[in-house]
């Protein structure tokens, strides 16, 4: 029984995110929303770790770097995928999304090798000339693999 | 330009733009991507070379919406949908039993690939933060689109902003006109060519350049025939 409605719930979200493909909307841009930042914080027995951003942009590329990532961009791509994440998990608190985001941190931060970390979401957003940031999301403390995880507030 | 040609020139572009995405999910330290992704890149190897474009492009949408639930979604926003689309219109270009639904099936892609731009210049001109600049001024002061943090100096030049918007909005709206003639669609084209440039230079968007211009020997191949 459980089996069955499972798939079917299964059909009904390969449909979800199939129809968007056959009838897209191209509503790109109407709007700029509030847009998220990931922070990350390292949890241990200390003294609590500061919020530090995780892969901030650098601060300037050269027209051949710009020009380079038209072919090869893994990592630019990547941190458009995870934007996604954190406007999925601000939308509807999904956990797959908060998963993506915590195993892409773990994997292009070694020193979160063995260590304890959550992130945050910082949304900034302009209120007459002024930029608000607002956090809007705290993760819950990710134990690295093998230690149980903490238990869902 | 012949239906065959749009054809294969479409496959040929779409096999780009899906090795390139393989290639960089490939490089991903995470297990399991490089496994998710070397299939991609086979099949994009043989649309390239035209080997059984038919069970290859059917191939390629499986697989494409596999990826899609495997991220709980596009990974890539507008250019995974582009590039599903090319899949499913080339699939029903090869699959469809007559040739006027085989026809139908790519200029599906063609009128698909105008509403893109039509519709994304639409929903910016309705609002008057466009209409200002200001929505793009905003794009640039703290979006998280900037590919690097010099780029966020652009806010502070509003009228470049506010003739940018127009530029765009222009551009997108009137796209469709220039579907009337054969040497307007190729100039159009060229010129949507390097706003996509722009925006993977400025925006890091790479992946919306390949995926639309594997889209636009439909419409180059629809215009002839409706028009020509």
């Amino acid at each position: 029984m459980n089996a069955g409605g499972g798939s079917i719930a299964g059909m009904i979200r390969m449909l979800a995110l199939f129809l968007p493909a056959l009838f897209p909307s191209w509503r790109f841009f109407p709007a700029v929303e509030p847009s998220p930042r990931i922070e990350v914080a390292h949890v241990g027995a200390g003294p609590a770790e500061a919020w530090r951003a995780f892969r901030p942009p650098p601060a300037r590329l050269t027209a051949a770097q710009m020009i380079a990532r038209l072919f090869w961009s893994p990592r630019r791509n990547e941190d458009l995928y995870l934007a996604s994440c954190a406007e999925r998990i601000i939308a509807d608190g999904r956990d797959h999304a908060r998963r993506e985001i915590l195993k892409r941190i773990r994997a292009a931060t070694p020193e979160a090798r063995g260590r304890a970390l959550r992130f945050r979401l910082v949304t900034v957003h302009r209120e007459g000339e002024r930029l608000v940031e607002r956090t809007v999301y705290v993760s819950p403390i990710d134990a690295p693999a093998g230690d149980p995880p903490e238990p869902a507030s | 330009m012949s239906f065959d040609l749009a054809l294969r020139l479409t496959e040929a572009l779409l096999a780009l733009a899906l090795a390139q995405q393989a290639l960089e999910h490939m490089a991903s330290p995470l297990r399991g991507e490089a496994a998710l992704f070397a299939p991609r890149l086979a099949l994009a190897a043989a649309l390239a070379l035209g080997v059984a474009p038919g069970w290859v492009c059917a191939a390629l949408l499986a697989h494409g919406l596999l990826v899609l639930r495997r991220f709980d979604g596009p990974y890539n926003g507008g250019s995974d949908r582009m590039t599903l689309l090319c899949l499913i219109c080339l699939t029903g270009a090869h699959w469809a039993p007559e040739p006027a639904w085989r026809a139908l099936s790519l200029a599906y892609l063609a009128g698909q690939l105008t509403l893109s731009y039509a519709i994304s210049g639409w929903v910016k001109i309705v609002n008057p933060d466009w209409r200002t600049g200001r929505a793009l001024r905003d794009v640039f002061l703290f979006s998280t689109y900037p590919v690097s943090g010099n780029l966020r100096g652009f806010a502070g030049r509003p009228a470049l902003m506010r003739a940018t918007g127009w530029a765009v909005m222009l551009f997108e709206i009137l796209f469709p006109l220039s579907f009337l003639h054969p040497a307007a669609l190729a100039a159009s084209l060229v010129v949507a060519a390097a706003f996509h440039l722009a925006n993977a230079a400025l925006f890091g968007l790479n992946r919306f350049f390949w995926a639309w211009l594997a889209a636009y020997p439909s419409l180059l191949w629809l215009q002839a025939r409706l028009m020509g």
